[in-house]
């Protein structure tokens, strides 16, 4: 039972402390790829840091649901590590908490803050961010949706662990449904954590911005907030993607110290892939416009229907 | 010679005909094209007459085989591609005379020329089905250059269309063929020789279902390329934009080469998939086309797009015939394969005549052809009768068969249909016809009286003769092979 | 069924639709290329489960031929102004072309789960892919008015033929599979120089622009 805690903590710690690496990691390839020098992989640490020391300020006007907001949107995807195998293959002890669906609410919960603050604070760059994020989370959602049913239906369970398991060790894991679900989560993961080709993460130019837009009132320890909650937030989809979907390789069967390291290792490999797959394709894509965004996720879903189609034919 | 190298040469001659007169100069290539397709005539004549000894030849581990059904089609294949050879250096010379085409250009229409027959002389001796597929697309590959050999607007456009739509029927129809070699799989094994003999070896053993998804994919397939509606939308752009003698080839051989992919995969699939399953597909096909093609007959102003729907009409009419599967209408389609591909190859060369001398394709602008070319005018009244079906030429008794075997297997409403449809088309083909030939010249007097050169008369008299003659009296070794072909069909 | 079969069928799959759902000429044609070099890779793949040496060379030379070759002959064909518009034209709005790609592939995966089938060395959903390929490159031939874009499409479905054919039966082997190949080289080269005709005569690839023959 203990050590079960224990290991909770370390997953929630693992995600807390490699989130912004991985942050750091994709700018610095990306600048690499660039032929730039670009900045250090640890860039986002010291950003923190900086932020943590600078004075908050807020609108006279804001209410207590901007104040808030920095708070839920830092703890929902640490909530949501504790549903899914981030390090052990076994569920730990709060993973029961919340199936797929439930943790798709969790992470959705920090979405929903941003937005609701981005709206409180009458910026008008807040609002516009707020309606486009809300544009491509709707839109999103059926696809989610139609991947956690296949999920369910291939594994019998909508608990991450369970599927997890089932994918694992069933023939399941090699089907072309499968192939088809795991790309088109991909995409969806592209798209709910704002990198190209939905919303370009290092843009400067506020018409076109739609996550970062969202975060302009903030400043100090709320910014460091929100950006982490923010790193983390794709730093989980991906979690989820690799372990669940893809790769659940590496992962510890036992609660002991050696398992874990190994765990934490093989995470860290896989997120390096993961990285370098993200930066191949923000390389290679340009942004699309938002009228565009509809026939992006429409592709997403017409992915995850195909694979829903092919495995029940398939049975 | 033996047969094995008969059938070589069949198809090498073409070839060799292509490479030289890729390299030789401008000014020989029509009597290189003369002798050349004169020789491959007469081999194709020297081997159709061994089919009707020997039954059929099957030669390189079934890579080539060549039967009496096939035979048909090779006839009609040599015969209206020798005439177009001679049809072309006249035609080809009066081009050169008015400035219409320059001399290079020579080349490259006898090297497509070339490449042409020799693809359609490859399908009718194509043993394995592979091959029979290449052949099939080869014939579209060397002609698409050749119908838009003008090089103006509407040929491009009618060249685009057809090869669009021909490939991506011929990838149907190879999609139907791989799922053919699946459904041989479970009685022949994982790896098996995908040839004609073969398959009809184990053609009752052949899983039902996937013969005939396979057969309605070739005939969908190939069927857009033999023209059947409603994926006929490029036959009358290309048949009315091709050179004349070209237009001949197109609709006299090339159509049937097509038909003769699906009368085989009608021949193996049949005694697996049911017989009455896929003669229903074939009528369908064939009534649709008929009707369309009727419909677009009545209202055309352009005679060269009237013939190219009538072809449409003949060639729902061969599947109607198959699709009877009565032996009486089997021999009327097959029969109507020939006199079809002697007729309309008769009409293009006639028509043909109208253009070079009038530079229209427009009924209402031609008037007075009897008094402007009195022989031209014969062919045409003569051809027009024979294609819409007027006895006594042989495209009526074909006809006639398919109808009375309609009636013969107690298919009265369908064979009343036919020959409604029939009756329809015969005005609107005939009478165009009838007016620009005796109908006087209402502009600038009178036309003078010229005939053109007489190559580009004999092809066409001798057509008209051979339609005439098979109409009265059908030769015997023809009558012979039609029921041994016949014969392959309903084994 | 192996892992990496099955996914590059599906990455097939995936890139047909790319194709479909292109807006610009250059990107139907990376589809395109992408769409031939996952079928040399899947090919590779197979050579290098059953050792059949035709499987490899076919796999090669798709790649060489389809997904090189033929990319770099059409992307020199369409340079110079006309391709650096934005879109291209079309007959079916892109939304409703993803909308109707989904119900084709749909029917492509049914069909192919209604035929009796014996399983080789790939598996049925993969015939389904296939065919699910066929049709959506049929479709994007007759959705686009550009004729870049429906040679591309024909090529797809051509690679998506290809891939019934790798189903149906490894071993149907040279022929066939050769046959295409040359098919396709030639088949490039009339409907290339065609193409090349369409812009000397209305300097434009647009079919719609080749429209006067009617009835």
């Amino acid at each position: 039972m203990l050590a079960a805690a224990l290991g909770q903590c370390v997953a929630v710690a693992t995600v807390l402390l490699l989130a912004p690496l991985l942050k750091g990691g994709i700018d610095n390839l990306k600048a690499k790829i660039q032929s730039r020098r670009g900045p250090s992989p640890f860039q986002p640490y010291f950003d923190l840091h900086k932020l943590f020391r600078k004075e908050r300020s807020a609108s006279r006007d804001a209410s207590w649901v901007f104040r808030s907001a920095p708070y839920v949107a830092f703890a929902a995807p640490i909530a949501f590590a504790m549903l899914i195998p981030v390090l052990t293959a076994a569920p730990l002890s709060w993973a029961f908490m919340a199936d797929m669906v439930g943790s798709g609410f969790v992470i959705g919960i920090g979405g929903y803050f941003t937005n609701l603050a981005a709206m409180d604070s009458a910026s008008p760059y807040g609002g516009l961010g707020a309606s486009r994020s809300r544009l491509v989370s709707s839109l999103a959602e059926p696809t989610l949706i139609l991947i956690f049913f296949a999920i369910g239906f291939i594994s019998g369970g909508t608990v991450p662990f369970v599927a997890n398991n089932i994918l694992y060790t069933t023939s399941a894991l090699i089907s072309p449904s499968h192939a088809l679900i795991a790309v088109a989560f991909f995409l969806v993961v592209l798209a709910e954590a704002g990198r190209l080709p939905i919303d370009n993460p290092s843009t400067s130019q506020e018409l076109s911005m739609i996550e970062a837009s969202r975060l302009f009132e903030y400043s100090g320890p709320d910014q460091a907030l929100m950006e982490w909650g923010g790193w983390m937030k794709l730093f989980v989809l991906l979690i989820v993607w690799l372990n669940v979907l893809i790769a659940p390789d590496g992962l510890a069967t036992q609660l002991t110290v050696s398992a874990f390291a190994i765990a934490i290792a093989s995470l860290a490999a896989k997120m390096l892939c993961a990285a370098l797959l993200i930066v191949g394709v923000e390389s290679a894509l340009a942004k699309i416009r938002i009228l565009r965004v509809p026939e992006y996720l429409g592709g997403t879903f017409v992915l995850s229907f195909l694979a829903v189609v092919m495995y029940s034919l398939g049975r | 010679m033996t047969d094995p190298g008969l059938l070589v040469l069949v198809v090498a001659l073409p070839l060799v005909a292509a490479l030289i007169s890729l390299v030789c100069s401008a000014r020989l290539q029509i009597a290189l094209a003369l002798v050349f397709q004169v020789g491959t005539f007469g081999v194709a004549l020297a081997l159709i007459a061994r089919i009707l000894v020997v039954g059929r030849i099957d030669a390189f581990a079934h890579w080539l085989y060549l039967d009496s059904l096939s035979a048909v089609v090779m006839l009609v294949a040599a015969v209206v591609s020798v005439l177009a050879t001679f049809y072309s250096a006249g035609y080809l010379r009066h081009e050169l005379q008015h400035r219409v085409i320059k001399t290079d250009e020579l080349r490259k229409y006898f090297v497509l020329f070339h490449l042409f027959v020799f693809a359609m002389l490859l399908v009718t001796i194509a043993g394995n089905l592979g091959l029979l597929w290449t052949a099939i697309s080869a014939t579209t590959l060397a002609s698409a250059p050749l119908v838009d050999f003008y090089g103006s607007h509407e040929p491009l456009e009618a060249a685009w269309k057809y090869i669009v739509l021909t490939v991506a029927g011929s990838l149907l129809a190879l999609l139907g063929l791989l799922l053919l070699y699946q459904s041989g799989v479970a009685s022949l094994g994982n790896s098996y020789d995908f040839s004609i003999p073969v398959l009809a070896g184990a053609a009752s053993h052949l899983s039902p279902t996937l013969a005939s998804t396979a057969f309605l994919l070739i005939l969908v397939g190939f069927g857009t390329k033999a023209g059947l509606a409603p994926m006929h939308t490029w036959l009358p752009d290309a048949h009315s934009q091709a050179p004349s003698p070209i237009c001949a080839m197109l609709s006299g051989a090339e159509l049937n080469c097509a038909m003769l992919g699906i009368f085989r995969v009608y021949t193996l699939t049949a005694p697996a998939a049911g017989a009455a399953t896929l003669r229903t597909g074939m009528l369908v096909f064939g009534l649709v086309s008929m009707s369309v093609a009727v419909v677009f007959l009545i209202s055309q102003r352009n005679f060269k797009r009237l013939l190219a729907y009538s072809s449409v009409e003949q060639m729902g009419l061969i599947s109607v015939g198959v699709g009877l599967g009565n032996p009486v209408a089997l021999i009327g389609a097959l029969l109507l394969v020939v006199t079809h591909g002697f007729t309309k190859c008769l009409m293009f060369f006639a028509t043909g005549n109208l253009v070079l001398r009038f530079r229209s394709t427009t009924i209402p602008e031609i008037r007075g052809v009897v008094r402007a070319m009195p022989w031209t005018a014969v062919l045409l009244i003569g051809g027009a009768l024979a294609i819409a079906g007027a006895p006594p030429f042989g495209v009526f008794i074909s006809e006639f068969s398919i109808i009375a075997g309609a009636f013969a297997g107690h298919f009265w409403v369908l064979g009343a249909l036919v020959a409604a449809l029939l009756l329809l088309g015969f005005i609107p083909l005939v009478a165009p016809f009838h007016r620009m030939t005796f109908s006087n010249a209402d502009t600038g007097g009178e036309v003078a009286q010229a005939e053109l050169s007489a190559v580009t008369l004999l092809p066409a008299l001798v057509l008209l003769g051979a339609v005439l003659v098979i109409g009265v009296w059908i030769p015997n070794p023809l009558n012979q092979l039609l029921h041994h072909a016949a014969a392959v069909m309903t084994r | 069924m192996a892992l990496a079969e099955a996914v590059l069928a599906t990455l097939i799959l995936i890139a047909t639709f790319g194709l479909l759902i292109a807006r610009q000429v250059r990107g139907a044609i990376t589809g395109y290329a992408a769409q031939s070099i996952l079928l040399g890779g899947l090919a590779i793949a197979m050579f290098a489960g059953s050792r059949l040496p035709h499987l490899l060379a076919l796999g090669l030379l798709t790649i060489g031929i389809k997904g090189f070759a033929i990319p770099a002959v059409v992307r020199f064909q369409v340079r110079g102004p006309t391709y650096r518009r934005r879109e291209i034209a079309y007959y079916v709005g892109f939304p409703t072309a993803l909308l109707v790609g989904a119900g084709l592939s749909l029917v492509g995966l049914v069909a192919a789960s209604r035929l009796p089938f014996h399983p080789y060395l790939l598996s049925e959903p993969v015939l389904g892919l296939a065919i699910a390929v066929i049709l959506l490159g049929l479709f994007t031939t007759m959705a686009r008015r550009d004729a870049v874009l429906q040679l591309a499409g024909l090529l797809a479905a051509e690679n998506g033929v290809l891939l019934v054919g790798l189903v149906v039966s490894p071993e149907l082997g040279l022929l066939i599979e050769f046959a295409l190949v040359l098919d396709v080289v030639i088949g490039v080269a009339v409907m290339g120089f065609l193409i090349a005709r369409m812009h000397e005569t209305v300097a434009s690839t647009d079919t719609s622009e080749l429209s006067r023959l009617r009835g």
